[in-house]
């Protein structure tokens, strides 16, 4: 008997949850259903301008040279091996947002808030690129791409390679 | 087993208040909640968003509840599970050697890692002692009566 009434209130407590987040959300669960938040959950909204791309886009910008790739991995897997002028921008040693705005404006590339930035890291599962291109919209950029596949599907499709010393 | 009363409204109203505040950071930024989930790498991308959406509102709700004395039996015993399976992500999230934020409170949230896994075994400890307690009293009250009558 008792077990049954926990087991009832237990379900509305759940159901109740259920039908609040659905209502507060309403909006957010109608573009869920519309295909948004496929790749990562983030708002489009919020972020303009930060997208996903595939590895032949990619490649497409990194041969015409119109975008800065930007590898949010840690130092060492850099090390071993990266896109081609690649910056190493490591999600793991940013302490403060502003030192990668810092460091891409007025580091040896000055760049400006409308190049194209294409972040990375190891492969598909990764988070770092995510939230590093989050940091770096946050910072002014605004035409930033996460590479979906990573540097996982760079290095098996046989793109250019390099190693730091 | 904890039978002091105060000390029990003192154990739900620090498991309540945490499991409420923490409730509503995240409902404040659901996706940025799914994406702490997604950190873990162990649910599926898709189940991800229901998860984001509908368990937040569960830890208000059960929180809340909890600090009222409504539904405290199964408020405690949600959070209960709630924390048992927080332990094991961050536990597993551990092994596996994912080094990620837990999520657990919005923008406020810690570094997923031992000294979480203890937090939430305190907690879990003292919703278990909240369930407990609970049933001893549900229990020995018909006995009291019983023998007043007599």
């Amino acid at each position: 008997m008792e077990v049954k009434k926990l087991v009832r209130e237990t379900g509305v407590i759940v159901v109740a949850c259920i039908l609040l987040g659905a209502a507060v959300n309403f909006s957010l669960v109608r573009r869920f259903f519309a295909g948004e938040f496929r790749e990562a959950y983030i708002d489009r909204e919020k972020y303009a301008g930060l997208r996903f791309i595939t590895l032949a886009e990619a490649g497409d910008l990194f041969a015409r040279g119109l975008a800065v790739f930007i590898d949010s991995r840690m130092r060492g897997d850099f090390v071993s091996g990266h896109i081609p002028g690649a910056l190493s921008l490591p999600l793991d040693e940013v302490k403060d947002p502003a030192d990668v705005g810092e460091r891409l404006k007025q580091g040896p590339l000055s760049l400006s808030a409308e190049k194209t930035l294409v972040v990375y890291c190891e492969g598909e599962d990764c988070q770092t690129s995510v939230a590093l291109a989050k940091l770096i919209h946050g910072q002014g950029f605004r035409d930033i791409r996460v590479l979906m596949g990573g540097w996982a599907e760079w290095r098996a499709a046989g793109l250019p390679v390099e190693e730091s010393p | 087993m904890i039978r002091s009363k105060r000390l029990l409204f003192l154990f739900r109203l620090i498991v309540g208040g945490v499991f409420v505040w923490a409730g509503i950071l995240k409902i404040a930024d659901p996706l940025e909640f799914a994406q702490n989930i997604k950190n873990y790498h162990f649910f599926p991308h898709e189940m991800i968003f229901f998860i984001a959406i509908v368990l937040p509102w569960v830890e208000v709700l059960s929180g809340g509840f909890l600090i009222l004395g409504i539904f405290r039996r199964s408020s405690a015993l949600i959070i209960s599970v709630l924390l048992a399976v927080f332990i094991g992500l961050v536990g597993l999230a551990l092994l596996r050697g994912i080094d990620t934020s837990c999520g657990c409170f919005g923008s406020f949230s810690r570094k997923a890692d031992l000294s979480l896994i203890l937090a939430d075994a305190i907690l879990l400890f003292f919703s278990l002692s909240i369930l407990k307690g609970q049933a001893l009293e549900r229990r020995t009250v018909p006995a009291g009566k019983a023998s007043s009558a007599a």
